[in-house]
């Protein structure tokens, strides 16, 4: 038996009618019936019609900006792509192999309107796991007929750290964007994004999450860089709870909510298939922790928390990020070789840096029968010292590594 | 032919009475739902206001839903949120001592009832309320939706994570049983 079955047979035994409470319940009705004088009915059904009418004008300036599922009407078109079941299914894949991670009940969250197409916001429930969304550019999906954006699983938020935002970046057309992606604590009832010259907008928030976009040259690397826009978390009463300022810091650290400690130092600074810079760099934080940034020309991401460098044997990962799969991670200390064995026997010896690894796989060895399927680590005699299996998931056949060019130029 | 339930919130507009055939409708269904939730004495208090408050608001009835179950499932749960408290201590006593505090009789406690009600007592009230909805009032997602005031994805989120933590402390609670066993 199920646990909607179990449920449904607890207490079953509860009366189907009442008789006393009907009668009881039935006369309060018509008692309210009866007496609500006229007056009051008037000046209730004008404070309703004041009510509308400023729900309406807000309503209206919101929808200029953003399309949403959630509360008030979405336009017919972005409700439809959002709830389509054939949507859905084309997100799906995406979230597969996440922990925890219900994939198949993918879903639209929020849609938002920007000069270079719609941007759409995909999440897929979870049980216990991380949060896990991915942000989709419309008009890249369009051209390359498969999801094409970013994905990210984050982690669940205190009251004590109610916000966390990902700065997601995108060049369309020739147009940049920069779009936020937050998510926000359940306490959290508005967020509001501030301009530098302190105009503010609400933004709407939906299953928790929210998305706005800011002008892509006005995010600064860190506060000291400019004065950025700032994302902020209000509870009912309208009391602040958090303030973060948008920045490119902010938006990889507040994953992690972590402080910064010291400067950010490059271990590898090597390039991508195609010759385009790529690096992974160590950033110190508070409590002594350390966190890896990546960045591609795709994007970045930066990983806090687990230890820096492994103690032993490989922790080396594939990643997608747009149309891009890498490498990266840590080696153990006895590690000095490591090899990167491919489904037709090619092996390749990847480079290692103060025991990191950060490698781009071409887009030659995407296809099946090509790909990297396994990682061999080798001591200074050249014995094997550990093994482990490249996953597939990055290259299954709905990955947005299948959808042609990158996410930008 | 019977009229639907926007039909009649549309002519109790002009005709107050005309509400009435709402209350006899729904008002079973809306006091056993909170009877089993919480008990005869706050059932009855919850369920007439229910039906007093719909009155009230009627006009903000949306009259292209012609179905008002959501609607007033949606103001039951308004009002039941002030007795969260009091529904999770009764669910702990149960679970205790075996015996449901809600019931009139001890007679037929089922044997999964205690454990039952500890895995209900441990979820949050946001996910039992989309649980019961779908268990026991028997909403679809779209209508537990809009009684709720969240977006479908949220109901079927809180709804998987509700399941799997049922499933979850059901499976501690039987591993306990036979260990103790």
């Amino acid at each position: 038996m199920d646990e909607l079955q179990l449920i449904r047979s607890f207490r079953t035994d509860v009366p189907e009618s009442n008789a006393d409470a009907r009668h009881v319940a039935r006369r309060m009705l018509l008692s309210r019936i009866e007496t609500v004088p006229w007056a009051r009915r008037w000046r209730r059904l004008a404070i309703a019609v004041v009510t509308l009418a400023l729900a309406a004008v807000m309503a209206a300036s919101a929808l200029a900006l953003y399309d949403f599922v959630a509360g008030e009407p979405a336009p017919p078109d972005v409700t439809k792509l959002l709830v389509e079941e054939g949507a859905a299914e084309r997100i799906a894949p995406l979230f597969a192999g996440k922990r925890n991670v219900v994939a198949e009940e993918a879903h639209g969250v929020a849609a938002l309107e920007t000069p270079a197409g719609r941007v759409f916001l995909w999440t897929a429930p979870t049980i216990d796991g991380p949060i896990c969304y991915f942000v989709e550019f419309e008009r890249l999906s369009e051209r390359a007929g498969a999801p094409r954006g970013e994905g990210h699983c984050g982690p669940h938020l205190s009251a004590g750290a109610p916000m966390i935002f990902v700065l997601h970046r995108a060049t369309i057309d020739g147009r940049e964007l920069a779009i936020v992606v937050g998510w926000a604590h359940e306490s959290v009832e508005s967020v509001v994004l501030r301009s530098p010259e302190g105009v503010e907008r609400e933004l709407e928030v939906s299953e928790g999450f929210f998305i706005a976009d800011v002008p892509a040259d006005g995010v600064p690397k860190d506060s000291r860089d400019g004065k950025p826009y700032t994302l902020v978390a209000k509870a009912g009463g309208g009391a602040e709870l958090e303030r973060i300022g948008v920045t490119e810091f902010a938006g990889s650290l507040r994953m992690h909510s972590a402080k910064l400690a010291g400067p950010r130092r490059t271990v590898i600074e090597t390039t991508d298939s195609r010759g385009r810079p790529m690096e992974l760099s160590l950033i110190p934080i508070e409590g002594g922790k350390t966190c890896v940034r990546l960045e591609t020309r795709n994007g970045m991401s930066t990983s806090c928390g687990a230890p820096v460098r492994t103690d032993e044997g490989i922790q080396v990962h594939p990643t997608l990020m747009g149309s891009m799969v890498f490498v990266s991670g840590s080696v153990g200390p006895e590690v000095a070789k490591l090899e990167l064995h491919h489904q037709d026997g090619y092996v390749l010896e990847l480079p290692i840096v103060e025991r990191f690894v950060l490698h781009d796989i071409p887009r030659a060895r995407f296809e099946d029968g090509e790909r990297p399927i396994l990682l061999v680590a080798r001591n200074r005699d050249g014995a094997e010292v550990a093994r482990k299996e490249v996953g597939q998931t990055a290259f299954g056949p709905n990955s947005a590594i299948w959808s042609g060019g990158d996410v930008g130029p | 032919m019977e009229t639907t339930d926007a039909e009649a919130i549309a002519a109790s507009l002009s005709e107050p009475r005309a509400f009435v055939a709402v209350f006899e409708r729904h008002f079973d269904a809306i006091h056993r739902y909170l009877r089993r939730r919480v008990g005869k004495p706050i059932a009855d208090e919850l369920a007439a206001e229910t039906f007093a408050q719909a009155f009230e608001h009627r006009r903000r009835y949306d009259p292209r839903r012609p179905d008002a179950r959501p609607w007033l499932y949606g103001i039951a749960h308004n009002l039941l949120r002030h007795h969260y408290r009091d529904e999770e201590r009764a669910l702990r006593a149960y679970a205790r001592t075996g015996t449901d505090p809600l019931q009139d009789s001890v007679e037929e406690a089922a044997r999964e009832g205690p454990e039952l009600a500890e895995a209900l007592a441990g979820l949050s009230p946001r996910e039992r309320d989309v649980l019961l909805l779908v268990a026991w009032a028997e909403l679809e997602y779209a209508e537990v939706a809009e009684a709720l005031g969240i977006p479908v994805g949220t109901v079927r989120s809180r709804l998987n994570r509700a399941r799997g933590r049922i499933r979850e402390l059901l499976e501690r609670s039987r591993q306990y049983e036979r260990e103790t066993i």
